[in-house]
């Protein structure tokens, strides 16, 4: 235990150091630095070169880059180039929006997908799991910005229905508790709805196929012959076998399923961490960029903690810690 | 008297996973002169995007595409015999008993002519404005209707595929070149060539490809033919672990063999040992992965240029068009609705192929 503990967090460091430097190589392989980025061109060259200086552009690349590690290393991500603010506070702003919409939508994703998918296994060749099926591969389809563009066509262009952007109406302020409330809901159904279907059908097929994978097993053929009831050996005997791979692969593609809002917080203006990574790459606002990077790093270390976590906790297979 | 190097069981027919390696590889070779001449598309549209998609890189790409279909399409109708003297069913009841599957291929065949024939059955230039009017609305002559600056979305629509699909064919081919040629070697050598590759796969694996992607291309952001490179090689680059992963485990198996240690016994050299006797074993479920791997790669090119950093503006994509009606959903609601459909047939019907192959 000790020592997968100190393998992790090696694989952590290394990880954070290569998340670091492939982010400062590529900074350096673009075009021009910063400071043209951001300064209007008819500015005399001075202003360029005080801004160089201020943000000690004018070193060499091996000493920025160490500096860079050293500041990492003691904490300090430093201040967004654009908004002029500690980059900590930046993300304790967006990291809310994204845990209230990403968060929630992982956990309905999982709590709506796994039933779904048990229920898909145990009617499999159906022609009604059939159709379930082809309707859950087609929001599996469907690219999430184009599935978030239809739905705010439909429901808050031509029906006006709901709000199509934002975390609240621009009158929220004056709105009572309970009306505020009732704001923000109406506006977190349209990128809810965008990012849960996608991932409920994401859910739902693998654990069908993990499920399906293990009705298949013998133990599962003795089971029945001995006359136990088809709910039973369901439910106590082939639906803990299955639900080891799917929580592996949940834990596996945490960060995958929370970045897919970086589109959908980009089409609802949703004022979240993948907005704000997006923003700060188009930007070139490399503090912000890092923070971000650094921030989707440590998700992968906490995933692959989680599913191997509970995958050796359901599934003794798994123990050995070798998943290839 | 069976030869040593007989694996067993009935054969099965070689050529349509030698055909699909091929279609998958030869858009590899064909894209590197052809992308180079993206410049010229990019600045003068219309003549030159015929003669960038038309002999070199598209010629090659879609006989490539077409010979895929093809392929999917026999082995479904036909899939490999029980034993060399039972024939199986008639392919037309093989077909009548596979819906999902005849669906699929439907839908993959339609898009993939359209897209090959654009040049033929795009009524204007895609890149041209001014052919049909301002945010004209679907009509008769003017199908799927217009965009600002009156460009005929129909046109955009098949050109579109080309970029699309093409992208996604290039992007493929390079995982599956890197995730095979890794995976056997981890598999051949072991050691700590394999814990090497191994470890690197599970890195990739860990983070998430759209991320890295946007890293890599918002950041370094290049213009023109170099950017479409990138998207290929990012994609590609970020594809080829779950292959390797499959190729590692059945050549790992397969190494000690009576196959594989009769033909070294003979002295035959390892990368033919691999290439003719290891390989073929697993071609089937890595060309089934690279198969979704094609819809998911077509999805992530769509987010990225969509974001605005995968294909560049006047270069009609699918992702791309998306994004121009993004503006206008409220009072032109056709120009981000119909690339949106043919991106999620694609899907679908490479899912469903993919799906079909995977059962039999």
């Amino acid at each position: 235990m000790g020592r997968s503990l100190l393998r992790r967090a090696g694989y952590a460091l290394l990880l954070m150091w290569l998340v670091v430097s492939l982010t400062f190589v590529l900074l350096e392989l673009a075009p021009g630095d910063a400071s043209l980025h951001f300064l209007d061109p008819d500015l005399p060259a001075g202003h360029a070169d005080l801004l160089r200086e201020q943000w000690g552009l004018n070193q060499p690349a091996h000493l920025r880059y160490l500096l860079l590690l050293r500041n990492l290393g003691s904490g300090q991500l430093g201040d967004s180039l654009v908004h002029a603010r500690p980059v900590v506070d930046l993300l304790g702003e967006a990291l809310p929006a994204t845990l209230g919409l990403s968060g929630l939508a992982l956990l309905l994703g999982f709590g709506l997908g796994i039933p779904l998918g048990v229920w898909q296994a145990a009617r499999a060749g159906t022609r009604r799991e059939g159709a379930v099926g082809l309707l859950l591969l087609t929001a599996f389809a469907m690219p999430e910005f184009w599935l978030g563009m239809l739905l705010v066509m439909g429901l808050s262009g031509g029906l006006a229905l709901l709000p199509s952007s934002g975390v609240s109406s621009w009158n929220h302020a004056t709105m009572g508790w309970a009306a505020g409330s009732l704001d923000h809901l109406q506006h977190l159904i349209l990128p809810m709805v965008t990012l849960l279907l996608p991932s409920v059908a994401w859910v739902a097929r693998h654990q069908r196929a993990a499920l399906l994978g293990v009705l298949d097993a013998d133990y599962i053929r003795t089971a029945r012959a001995m006359r136990l009831s088809p709910r039973r050996v369901l439910f106590r005997h082939a639906l803990p076998a299955a639900m080891a791979p799917v929580l592996t692969l949940a834990g596996v593609s945490l960060p995958a399923l929370i970045s897919g809002s970086v589109v959908v917080e980009s089409v609802f203006a949703w004022p979240g961490m993948g907005r704000l990574m997006v923003q700060a790459i188009l930007d070139r606002d490399s503090p912000v960029v890092l923070a971000c990077f650094l921030f989707y790093a440590a998700l992968v270390v906490l995933g692959s903690l989680l599913a191997d976590t509970a995958g050796a906790a359901l599934d003794p297979r798994l123990r050995q810690g070798d998943r290839w | 008297m069976v030869s040593p190097l007989h694996h067993g069981g009935p054969r099965r027919p070689g050529w349509p996973e030698g055909a699909i390696a091929l279609a998958l590889l030869l858009p590899v070779t064909a894209a590197v002169p052809g992308l180079l001449r993206l410049p010229a598309m990019l600045t003068t549209p219309a003549t030159a995007l015929s003669s960038w998609l038309g002999p070199g890189l598209a010629g090659l790409t879609w006989l490539a595409a077409v010979a895929l279909v093809v392929v999917a399409a026999w082995r479904i109708a036909k899939p490999p015999a029980e034993s060399p003297n039972d024939r199986g069913p008639s392919p037309w009841a093989q077909l009548r008993a596979k819906p999902r599957a005849v669906v699929g291929l439907c839908l993959v065949t339609l898009l993939v002519l359209c897209s090959a024939l654009a040049p033929l059955l795009a009524p204007f230039d895609p890149l041209a404005p001014g052919t049909v009017p301002s945010l004209a609305p679907p009509s008769p002559g003017c199908w799927l209707g217009g965009d600002l600056h009156g460009r005929d979305l129909l046109s955009r629509l098949l050109w579109g595929g080309r970029v699309s699909m093409g992208l996604g064919l290039l992007s493929v081919g390079m995982s599956v070149g890197i995730g095979c040629s890794l995976g056997a070697l981890a598999g051949w050598y072991g050691g700590l060539l394999e814990r090497l590759i191994t470890g690197t796969a599970d890195l990739f694996l860990a983070l998430p490809r759209l991320v890295l992607a946007l890293a890599v291309l918002g950041l370094l952001r290049l213009s023109g033919p170099a950017s479409l490179m990138a998207v290929v090689v990012v994609l590609g680059a970020t594809g080829w672990m779950t292959m390797a992963r499959m190729v590692r485990a059945s050549v790992r198996s397969l190494a000690d063999g009576p196959v594989a240690r009769s033909a070294r016994a003979l002295g035959l050299p390892t990368w033919r040992i691999l290439r003719v006797h290891l390989l073929p074993e697993v071609l089937s479920p890595v060309l089934v992965h690279a198969t979704l791997n094609l819809g998911r790669v077509v999805l992530i090119e769509a987010s990225l240029s969509f974001l605005g950093l995968g294909v560049p503006q006047p270069t009609p994509s699918w992702g791309a068009t998306i994004a121009l009606g993004r503006e206008w959903l409220h009072s032109a609601w056709w120009i981000s609705t119909f690339p949106g459909l043919a991106l999620v047939g694609l899907v679908i019907g490479l899912e469903l192929l993919a799906e079909a192959a995977s059962e039999d």
